[in-house]
């Protein structure tokens, strides 16, 4: 046997065992195994040998030969592909690429508002916010004398004015899509929850002068309110949890008869009125205001075309940014439109 | 409106079992929210929020009829000693026959008024009882005279205001209506300049000595040296009183009980009560003729309501007995004849009941809306294909804001809204916007019609961030000539980016739609001419482009924007191709050539295509300089590549410069 040969091969094992990688051992395996490597150098040096007996003892030396040395890269290979190698440094810290944007708050809750009211069959619909005084006053029961008609509680809007309907405002409330449903839907049942923009004249703390309301409107034959609070009460669960308690409370809007006040017990200090820093700051003695509801008025059905000695109706209206502020704990709603972004993104 | 009352003066007058905790618990739920309670000494003050519609309930007497007619509802004892509105009445007193006052009234101002002259009066420290009450109800206490005026408007929710009759020329009080700029000194010691048609009152001399309902005049105060003083109890037209008191800016205790409306009829006994207090406490004594000048007062008014009826409004059965006790505790009249019950309504109720509902309300809120079961309302599906329309609109906005907000985006909302300023920077014409007639800052004037001058604000107030992606989704608002403005859905995109960049978001987002968009070049004011007009299947739905370099230099930053009507959108949306149809092998060529002025891409392929049925569909692939590339789609017959044809017919037909293939 050439001694050379055999010596070659050998280096050839101990290359294969001590590749320092994955990428040096395939390097290794080209040079042996490869078109051009060691093998088929020494096959086809052999294909030239014209000693038979010796051509085939060669042959069958270089085959086990091969084979053990395959053996060996694959041997080493697996090594390579089991091993878990070390990495430098803290593979702990956080990634880094592109950022996610965000929903406005007023987004978030008007998607969670729509999905609990989905889930009884209430459909939402719009109306106009730059609406006819009649639709936002007259037709809610509203003579023109009320106070909040007037400049310090309406905003007013140049433009033309209707015979029919009055000037132009920036309606202050959702309510203009009680009747404006009705007379669109020309019978009950009726089963509406409108949510908009609203704008009233008040720029403080509590209030800005555009807001978002969301506004429920049912009617149908022997609506009672037993109804409105099963409603009611449903609405509040599902939006703060389930161990909100809710309570109506006497209140006074022209377009609703009787009204209600509609309170929660204080998801802060569940409904005690004190918290451990001593009285709770956001309620008033354990309870919180969510908005006004109530029957419909007889006059605001009559506008609608319906006739309130068959059908009757329930109706309600809240602030957005008042349930949003409650539930996501904003202390100041100005924050919600001032548009500075340090509320949003960390600077 | 909400008002301070002392625990201790519903006790003197209503005698019940029940503690303070539970008097706030029980008339909150039914009545009027006791919203607060303090302990002061060995009394609490409450405070309370009384309903517009009830100013009656805004003092002692009326929390004292609620109480009586709640309380019991709880199996609470009540007893009322002491009937403020009803125990009192002018046939109790003996009045001289001097004439010293002349009243001269005109009911359209005032549609009551009762008055009457002291003489010798002494002037000293209250009674420790009205004192202690004025300061729980946080009204600083001056001398009794002072201290009983507004001692009685607590107690019977009717304003007093008391001259000093020496002080009056010609003892004449004649109302009218002021002038625009006159002025008048108030005892809080401004002076007032008034704005016209404010009632006031005007002496024999011509001196004007009351704001009517707001506060008096300095000229007429009580002070040291006053002897003789006039009690005067007026009813005011409430449209008037809420005018002067919102211009001035002058407001009191007074001004927000006759804004809300006051009957005339308890004018009676808060005047005998005072009279009663004053002869009392100031040792005085009455020494002119009664004047009481009044129109027509109430006679009460008669409802009829059957038990049916309350019972489908509250959704279950109330005891015909129940209802009767509830009603006339409140002091209703009941009386039953047949099915139904007629009540009247007593004086104190009558601008707030009117119909059988309001007297459903009254058994309602008294029986108690906690005890009123829990029904979900029954079901009822209403299909209207408006309500789908609505639905897929909604559903459309969803998915845009989604995609936005997950590639970065920041959602905005921002006011309807804008200024003169912002305007000008966008050149857009005030004349063409709806003003607000009343606005209440210079921020907020104009409706808007596009959403960019509000994300570029918002740009502008956050410079501090770097490459901010702003959106808003809203309506603008475009005036028509004798109706609403339409209010237009749009979709509104400032971006700190490229436009190419843009363009790839606006694609992706339309594809949420499964609609496509197209690109013309277009031309706007405020935009350079890096400038297009978005196109859905042929309609259009917007703009889109770069902001003008004076616009980008204020923030310092490469500024992009899109906008875009949003219903014009969806409603070019529609039904995604199903994903199981094979997708066939398309014979997939790319063609590189030099843009040519006039033929903007739309255009080229537009008529590509159209010249050659085989192309399927053409892609945007790159572009170096002027030199576009596109790819193309095809499926020619034969499978027999249809570039040649194509590359010959953009040379000679279009003379387009094509690369040799």
């Amino acid at each position: 046997m050439d001694s050379h040969i055999q010596s070659r091969l050998n280096l050839y094992v101990r290359s294969l065992e001590n590749a320092s990688s994955l990428e040096d051992l395939l390097k290794i395996h080209i040079e042996i195994f490869g078109k051009k490597g060691y093998f088929a150098h020494l096959f086809q040096t052999l294909a030239q040998e014209s000693d038979m007996e010796k051509k085939k003892t060669m042959g069958a030396f270089f085959n086990t030969e091969k084979q053990k040395l395959e053996h060996v890269f694959s041997k080493r290979q697996d090594e390579f592909l089991q091993t878990k190698q070390d990495v430098v440094g803290d593979v702990t810290v956080p990634g880094i690429g592109p950022k996610l944007g965000s929903m406005h708050i007023v987004t978030s809750a008007i998607e969670e508002i729509r999905r609990i009211y989905s889930r009884i069959g209430f459909y939402q619909y719009s109306y106009p916010e730059v609406e006819w005084e009649y639709f936002s006053f007259e037709a809610l029961n509203m003579p023109a004398d009320h106070p909040a008609r007037d400049d310090f509680e309406t905003f007013f809007v140049d433009g033309p004015v209707s015979k029919k309907y009055g000037r132009m405002v920036l309606t202050p409330h959702t309510s203009n899509g009680q009747v404006r449903e009705m007379l669109r839907l020309g019978k009950p049942p009726i089963r509406m929850i409108n949510i908009a923009r609203c704008y009233r004249p008040n720029w403080d703390v509590t209030h800005v002068p555009m807001m978002h309301q969301f506004e429920g409107l049912c009617v149908d034959k022997g609506i009672s309110i037993q109804h409105l609070k099963g409603t009611m009460s449903y609405f509040a669960r599902e939006f703060f949890g389930y161990d909100v308690k809710t309570r109506l409370r006497p209140h006074n809007f022209e377009f609703t008869e009787p009204s209600f006040e509609v309170d929660i017990s204080c998801i802060h200090c569940n409904g005690t009125g004190i918290t451990k820093e001593g009285k709770c700051r956001i309620c008033k003695s354990g309870w919180l205001e969510l908005g006004g509801s109530g029957l419909v008025h007889p006059n605001v059905l009559k506008a609608g075309g319906i006739d309130s000695s068959v059908y009757s109706g329930w109706a309600f209206g809240f602030g957005i940014e008042r349930v949003a502020m409650i539930k996501y704990q904003i202390d100041d709603i100005r924050k919600l439109y001032s548009g500075e972004l340090r509320y949003v993104l960390e600077s | 409106m909400n008002i301070l009352l002392p625990y201790s003066s519903i006790k003197k007058r209503l005698t019940t079992d029940t503690t303070v905790e539970e008097f706030q618990r029980f008339l909150s739920l039914c009545g009027p929210s006791i919203e607060r309670i303090e302990k002061i000494g060995n009394d609490y003050v409450m405070d309370i929020e009384v309903t517009t519609n009830r100013i009656d309930m805004a003092c002692v007497a009326g929390i004292v009829q609620e109480a009586n007619a709640i309380l019991p509802l709880f199996d609470k004892k009540v007893s009322v000693s002491e009937n403020l509105l009803t125990d009192y009445s002018l046939s109790q007193l003996n009045f001289p026959k001097e004439d010293l006052l002349h009243v001269i009234n005109d009911f359209s101002l005032s549609p009551r008024i009762t008055a009457v002259v002291f003489e010798n009066i002494i002037l000293q420290e209250s009674s420790e009882e009205i004192r202690t009450f004025l300061e729980k109800v946080g009204v600083r206490p001056i001398n009794n005279v002072v201290d009983i005026s507004n001692y009685l408007m607590y107690l019977f929710g009717q304003p007093v205001h008391i001259f000093d009759y020496d002080k009056i020329g010609g003892g004449i009080i004649k109302l009218r209506k002021s002038k625009k700029g006159e002025k008048i000194e108030l005892l809080d010691e401004k002076t007032y300049t008034l704005p016209g048609n404010d009632i006031v009152i005007e002496d024999g001399n011509g001196k004007l000595i009351d704001l009517c309902g707001i506060m008096g005049g300095k000229v007429s105060e009580v002070d040291e040296h006053t002897k003789r003083i006039v009690l005067f109890v007026p009813s005011y037209s409430k449209k008037y009183i809420r005018k002067t008191s919102m211009l001035t800016a002058a407001r009191s205790t007074a001004s927000s009980y006759y804004e809300k409306g006051i009957d005339t009829a308890r004018v009676e006994p808060t005047f005998t009560y005072g009279v009663k207090l004053l002869t009392e406490h100031a040792q005085a004594h009455m020494s002119s003729r009664l004047v009481d000048v009044h129109e027509g007062l109430y006679t009460p008014r008669s409802i009829s309501v059957t038990a049916q009826y309350i019972i489908d409004t509250i959704g279950e059965s109330v005891d015909e007995h129940v209802v009767e006790n509830i009603l006339s505790s409140l002091g209703f009249g009941v009386t039953k004849s047949g099915k139904s019950i007629q009540v009247t309504v007593p004086f104190w109720r009558q601008f707030d009941v009117f119909e059988p509902h309001d007297i459903v309300e009254e058994v309602a809120r008294i029986y108690g809306y906690h005890t009123i079961n829990e029904v979900m309302s029954p079901f009822s599906l209403v299909r209207d294909e408006k309500i789908r329309e609505f639905e897929e609109s909604y559903r459309a906005e969803t998915a845009v804001k989604t995609y936005l907000c997950n590639t970065g985006f920041i959602e905005m909302y921002n006011y309807s809204m804008e200024s003169l300023e912002m305007l000008g920077y966008f050149s857009s014409d005030p004349k063409c916007h709806l003003r607000i007639s009343n606005p209440i800052s210079e921020d907020l004037v104009y409706m808007r019609q596009s959403i960019i001058p509000s994300l570029y604000k918002n740009m502008l107030d956050n410079t501090q961030f770097e490459h901010l992606s702003l959106f808003e989704i809203a309506n603008i608002y475009i005036p028509r000539a004798a109706d609403l403005p339409n209010e237009v859905r749009t979709l509104g995109i400032l971006v700190q980016d490229s436009l190419s960049s843009l363009k790839m978001t606006l694609q992706n987002c339309v594809t949420q739609l499964n609609t496509s968009i197209e690109y013309k070049k277009g031309s706007l004011d405020y935009a350079t001419n890096e400038c297009i007009e978005l196109y859905s299947n042929g309609t259009f739905v917007g703009y889109a482009g770069r902001l003008l370099p004076a616009l980008e230099q204020r923030i310092g930053k490469k500024l992009v924007f899109a906008e875009l009507k949003w219903d014009a959108l969806v409603t070019r949306t529609r039904a995604k191709q199903t994903l199981l149809k094979k997708k066939p092998q398309y014979v997939i060529e790319d063609i590189t050539y030099t843009y040519k002025a006039g033929l903007e891409w739309f255009e080229l392929t537009s008529n590509v295509q159209k010249k050659f049925s085989e192309i399927q569909r053409i892609e945007y692939r790159d572009e170096y300089k002027d030199n576009i590339t596109m790819r193309l789609y095809t499926l020619p017959e034969k499978g027999q590549s249809i570039v040649k044809k194509c590359v010959e017919y953009m040379r000679n037909e279009l003379g387009i410069v094509v690369k040799a293939k």
